[in-house]
């Protein structure tokens, strides 16, 4: 058999055609700026905008195309204004393509005011640099109004400023999708704004901002709309470090603005590390009218001068539903008595969280830790660790208040939390019911939790229920407390007239003060006396049904047979066949 | 002025009262937990003269929220309780059936010309157990 000879590949003879990846190339060399097509033929020699908006111009009649910034240092001195209904690509060699300008005016502009929602734009790999002295406030690159536009490798570096508007590096407003990953941004004013009814910040890294260092936000309240959208969208900001960001404002945002009158679209706000090294941020994740929000897996360390998760507070409608969890909170507050968080939607989960506060340089005593006005809460699965400085008293650890209805009663449910408080505090728990029912029943259950409190800490109440409405019922049971309550563990306050608290709970009711009618829903417990010379005492039992058992106890060698009778839906009596020559105390325990 | 736990705020002291009025919002520095609106009137005239006051609880965190971010209208007061109808001289009061901290009051007048004269209207509350 004859063996043929082996060749590793098929090869062909004649010249190698390359593919070429762009259709424009702009460079630069000896000082000059050129743009070349794909074929070879130059038609830009030296423009203000360092032949990018002849490149852009080449390709938009054609419908667009790819740009390729080969590496070099390019100084612009105009903006490079992008067109409608057009596909194009900007990209160079990463930090070797080089846009450095100090002027107070655009890199890229794209704002059409009758957008054909047709426009896409990709930008990628190249470096903007603006740290040299002299630069000015202004945004840097800015898409309006596009069907898709994304960001994906590029720096900004400039110099910091406190600018209240118009100095953002990536600002993208109003889109349909826009998506920045990757991209890094230091010392400006704003960071990156990622708007879409589709909007990602994803794996950024972000440093020294004074306004928000990472914000997103759907179709925003009175924005220019793509038919048949409506306001709102999904945000995601994800995988992102920022470091000293919001200095002044906050770090990370799902932001439909403070004005809006409503709260739309979905937020989600996950896996990124915020953290000061030589700044402090004001506040650290804050989502502005969004009507349902997911806050999990962050990291946030160092030091702000407010909330630290504040405020998810909406005006008007919308605001349905609120998660935080599996988040790591290590701050100190500096010079600030602001809360945790402040939140006001239908439904606020906090879980499986871990917080770590400390108050330092305040000169009023804090509020509520938690400002929670919703009418489904669940706080469950926390550890919580607040120092309070000596001579400042926290408000409440927890002040949940509630405007639930009979269709969406209230239920509020902490359980299982483990908190530390180190320092003093009027209550662990301050809860207001605002509504009152004719078919629901409005729930509040506090069970399971652990507080401890340092020594010389002064904790007034572990719980204060003040009921507006005309009902409660709640569940109060096996809880940890380690501090003796200044004043009372449980205290009502401020019920209306009538009003009753159903309540289930293994506290004495002897550790209650109750300004209010309080029913035991299941059990209760307490002394009775028998007089001396007396054959009886009626006790009211204070249950919310008539006892099934009641089963008494002699507290001293009776004078006689003991025995119960009479139980009725309120009392019941207590006889002793021979009446005692002193008073008899006789404890009793009656179940429903 | 706090008496052994007692806090009194006199919102309108010795004057007539002819036109509608807002006072506050007031900031207690520590949650009032039981209160009354106490309203003394000396003198009423004009034609059908009325005068309405109205209790208004408002929560601070809302109203920083309003101040800090330029918002168009004030947060609505979580609680709202008025006055009957008040059309002659002497003494009323609201009861207050909620805690609160920060508060307003507002004052409503009707008929024609109408004056209330020597007018004194206090909050009176309990700070703590």
């Amino acid at each position: 058999m004859q063996q043929l000879p082996y060749y590793p590949f098929p090869v062909r003879s004649g010249p190698v055609r390359r593919k070429l990846t762009y259709d424009v190339v702009v460079f630069t060399e000896n000082g000059h700026y050129y743009a070349m097509t794909d074929t070879g033929n130059i038609f830009c020699i030296d423009s203000p905008t360092a032949c990018l908006q002849e490149a852009v111009n080449y390709v938009a009649q054609f419908g667009g195309g790819r740009i390729y910034v080969r590496r070099g240092i390019y100084y612009p001195s105009a903006t490079t204004n992008l067109p409608d209904n057009v596909s194009i690509e900007i990209y160079g060699d990463g930090n070797e393509t080089v846009f450095s300008y100090t002027g107070s005016y655009l890199l890229f502009l794209f704002n059409p005011s009758t957008p054909s929602w047709n426009a896409v734009f990709r930008f990628r790999d190249f470096k903007v640099d603006r740290s040299q002295s002299g630069s000015n406030g202004t945004d840097i690159m800015d898409v309006v109004h596009a069907k898709y536009v994304e960001f994906n490798n590029v720096e900004v570096i400039d110099n910091f400023r406190t600018a209240g508007t118009d100095d953002c590096a990536i600002c993208l407003y109003n889109n349909i999708t826009a998506i920045v990953e990757k991209c890094r941004v230091y010392n400006k004013s704003y960071g990156m704004t990622v708007g879409g009814y589709l909007s990602v910040a994803k794996n950024n890294y972000v440093v020294n901002t004074y306004s928000e260092g990472v914000v997103a936000q759907g179709f925003i309240q009175g924005s220019v709309l793509p038919p048949g959208y409506s306001y709102g969208g999904l945000s995601i900001i994800e995988g992102n470090t920022c470091i000293d960001c919001g200095r002044g404002d906050e770090a990370i945002a799902i932001d439909y603005g403070a004005n809006s009158s409503n709260a739309y679209g979905v937020g989600i706000i996950r896996n990124n590390r915020i953290v000061t090294m030589n700044y402090t941020t004001n506040h650290m994740i804050t989502g502005v009218n969004v009507s349902k929000l997911i806050v999990e897996n962050n990291f946030m360390e160092g030091t702000t001068t407010a909330a630290v998760m504040a405020p998810t507070w909406n005006n008007g409608s919308g605001a349905l539903y609120a998660v935080f969890r599996n988040n790591y909170v290590n701050v100190t507050y500096s010079g600030t008595n602001d809360v945790l968080v402040a939140d006001n939607h239908d439904t606020f989960i906090f879980e499986n969280n871990r917080i770590n506060v400390t108050y330092s340089n305040i000169s009023s005593n804090p509020g509520d830790f938690f400002h929670i006005y919703n009418q489904k809460e669940f706080i469950r699965n926390n550890v919580i660790n607040i120092t309070i400085p000596s001579g400042y008293t926290l408000n409440d650890v927890f002040g949940p208040v509630s405007y639930g209805t009979d269709s969406n009663p209230t239920n509020i449910v902490i359980e299982d939390n483990n908190i530390y408080i180190n320092g003093s505090a009027s209550q662990i728990v301050s809860f207001f019911e605002n509504y009152s029912y004719s078919i629901s029943k409005p729930f509040f259950a506090f069970n399971r939790n652990i507080v401890n409190a340092t020594s010389g800490s002064t904790i007034g109440r572990l719980i204060f229920i003040s009921v507006n409405g005309n009902v409660e019922y709640s569940q109060i049971h096996d809880n940890l407390i380690n501090f003796t309550p200044s004043q009372s563990t449980i205290y009502t306050c401020c019920f209306a007239s009538g009003v009753v608290w159903y309540v289930d709970t293994d506290i004495p009711a002897s550790q209650f003060n109750s300004t209010s009618q309080v029913l035991f829903l299941k059990r209760n417990a307490g002394t009775a006396t028998i007089a001396s010379g007396a054959t009886s005492v009626t006790v009211n039992h204070g249950l919310a049904c008539t006892p099934s058992k009641v089963v008494i106890t002699p507290l001293g060698q009776p004078s006689g047979n003991l025995w119960v009778s009479n139980i009725t839906s309120t009392s019941f009596t207590i006889n002793i066949s021979t009446a005692p020559s002193a008073n008899l105390s006789v404890a009793w325990l009656a179940e429903c | 002025m706090f008496i052994n736990g007692l806090v009194e705020v006199s919102v309108v002291a010795n004057a007539d009262i002819t036109a509608n009025a807002t006072y506050g919002p007031f900031i207690e520095p520590e949650p009032i937990e039981s209160a009354i609106i106490a309203i003394s009137v000396g003198g009423v005239s004009g034609t059908s003269p009325s005068l309405t006051v109205t209790f208004n609880a408002i929560d601070p965190y809302a109203y920083n929220y309003y101040l800090a971010n330029g918002l168009a209208s004030p947060p609505n007061p979580y609680y709202t309780v008025s006055s009957s109808s008040i059309t002659a001289a002497g003494g009323y009061y609201i009861s207050i059936g909620v805690v609160f901290t920060m508060w307003s009051l507002s004052v409503t007048v009707g008929g024609t010309s109408p004056s209330f004269t020597t007018t004194f209207i206090s909050l009176i509350g309990r700070v703590s157990e």
